[in-house]
């Protein structure tokens, strides 16, 4: 009797394991990317470093290499332009002068801090450096615009006639970050206007001979720039 | 690429430049007088065949030297203001003016020169055998103030001037006719030219009494010049100029009159606008 309560106890035991067993989900076959980080285990990190190392390499190498051969260029360039600046400096007809700023500017963004420095200069090389920068900037609109606001901000390096040129170009070329420049910029004259031309004054490399003529001629041309630039 | 670009780029431009050729035009620059109240005269180079290349530069500073030492100086200066001839060796100008466009007229007014001289000096073999050649000369003078006001369609007149030398009969024709500094320092005609151009510019700037004498001084010159036996385009250029240069003094004594900041006691309330230089010399 007690031997067949043993085997019915041990039947509903296997059942019940049976059960169990039964109610449990059948794990999925695992992936090879699975099988491989399992495989991997603790080594997994060094691998994921070291791919990464190598592709910032890469790209270091890259943009290092690139730097090295805009600054070969830009040294190759400085040369060539170094015989047009004397070009420019030794005078010339006024064709002369235009063509060769026009040759410099072709030199691109290179030729920017050139042409600026012309700038400075009255009559026709002052003439020449504006003609030059048009050109950069129709061909490269952003490193012009980006630079030259600040020319209406520096104390003692320009006159007011390479000021108006400054302020006709960015409104020709639609410098719309010169906006605020330009708003600073005509306080100044209208102050200078009102009678107190100290601050616009103190801008200038040479004083203005006639503040009459000038504030006003100077004022229209940044009002004309800035409504080129509101249409923009 | 970029690189490429650039090479692609001055090449374009080096054929332009070989297919254009050198250029004609010898505008180069010329330095004006520097500072405040100070205005200047180009004197630039003459074309013809009277002179060679080399005796250009002395006969440039023979002629400033007599213009600055037998000037009249028949325009009004004030003590702030001062006009130096500037010779500008190199400086040669076409005989059109074409070469005055406006980006150069303005960079002319705003640096203070009043008027630019140049032309033609020619030698021509004389009348009779053995006899010395005759200089001719054509001479241009540009009044650069009415150039930029011309430019900026603010004014109607002819900026332009042209006159021959010498005149025919002239008692100057027989002595000016072998010395080219002779033939053309004409104190007269410079004078003349000068105190429009002054006077014009200091209206400008609102100097109105100044402004008026100058004006008024150039009107009285240009009317002398004007009894001499001038033609065709030179006396119809110079009679312009004249009602220009008198409607400018005119507006001289208007503009005055309104203005808030001119004196009560200005002389120019002396002076009516309709006849601006009664009294005047």
């Amino acid at each position: 009797m007690d031997s067949t309560q043993d085997r019915l106890d041990q039947m509903a035991a296997q059942l019940a394991r049976l059960e169990k067993l039964l109610d449990k989900p059948v794990a999925p076959p695992k992936s090879a990317l699975a099988i491989g980080i399992g495989w991997m285990g603790a080594e997994l990190p060094k691998l994921v470093a070291a791919v990464v190392i190598l592709v910032l390499g890469f790209w270091i190498k890259d943009s290092v290499d690139l730097a090295i051969k805009q600054r070969q260029l830009d040294l190759s360039y400085s040369k060539e332009m170094q015989g047009l600046l004397q070009k420019l400096s030794a005078g010339g007809s006024t064709q002369e002068l235009q063509t060769t700023a026009v040759v410099l500017a072709s030199f691109g963004q290179a030729a920017l801090p050139a042409l600026l420095s012309e700038l400075r200069e009255p009559g026709l090389r002052g003439d020449a450096a504006s003609e030059g920068l048009n050109v950069l900037a129709l061909r490269e609109p952003e490193p012009v615009c980006a630079a030259l606001p600040r020319v209406l901000s520096l104390r003692r390096q320009y006159d007011w006639q390479a000021h108006e040129r400054v302020v006709m170009m960015l409104g020709q070329h639609g410098c719309t970050k010169a906006r605020e420049p330009l708003r600073r910029y005509r306080d100044l004259v209208q102050a200078a206007l009102a009678g107190q031309p100290q601050r616009f004054e103190a801008l200038m490399r040479e004083p203005v001979r006639e503040p009459q003529e000038v504030y006003p001629r100077v004022l229209k041309s940044v009002n004309e720039a800035l409504a080129q630039l509101e249409g923009v | 690429m970029r690189a490429r670009e650039m090479t692609a780029c001055l090449s374009l431009l080096g054929l332009g430049l070989f297919l254009v050729g050198p250029a004609t035009a010898a505008m180069v620059d010329c330095q004006p007088a520097q500072g405040a109240g100070r205005f200047s005269v180009f004197l630039s180079e003459p074309g013809g065949s009277a002179l060679t290349p080399t005796q250009l530069k002395p006969f440039l500073q023979r002629l400033q030297f007599e213009l600055d030492r037998n000037r009249d100086g028949r325009w009004i200066n004030a003590p702030s203001t001062d006009v130096t001839f500037i010779a500008c060796p190199g400086r040669a100008p076409s005989l059109d003016g074409q070469d005055f466009d406006e980006t150069l007229v303005d960079g002319l007014h705003t640096r203070g020169v009043l008027l630019e001289v140049w032309g033609t000096l020619d030698a021509e073999p004389g009348a009779a055998a053995g006899a010395p050649t005759q200089l001719r000369a054509q001479m241009n003078y540009l009044l650069v103030p009415m150039q930029f006001a011309a430019n900026r369609r603010e004014a109607d007149t002819a900026p332009l001037q042209r006159l021959r030398y010498p005149e025919s009969g002239s008692a100057h024709a027989a002595a000016a006719a072998q010395d080219p500094v002779q033939l053309i320092a004409r104190p007269l005609d410079i004078d003349a030219f000068v105190a429009a151009a002054f006077g014009y510019k200091l209206l400008r700037g609102r100097s109105y009494e100044l402004a008026h004498a100058n004006l008024c001084r150039a009107d009285s010159l240009l009317e002398a010049i004007a009894l001499r036996p001038l033609t065709g385009r030179s006396k119809t250029e110079l009679a312009t100029l004249r009602g220009f240069v008198l409607a400018s003094a005119g507006r001289a004594v208007g503009e005055a009159l309104a203005d808030p900041a001119y004196p009560k006691t200005g002389v120019l309330r002396l002076q009516a606008a309709a006849k601006p230089c009664a009294g005047e010399d």
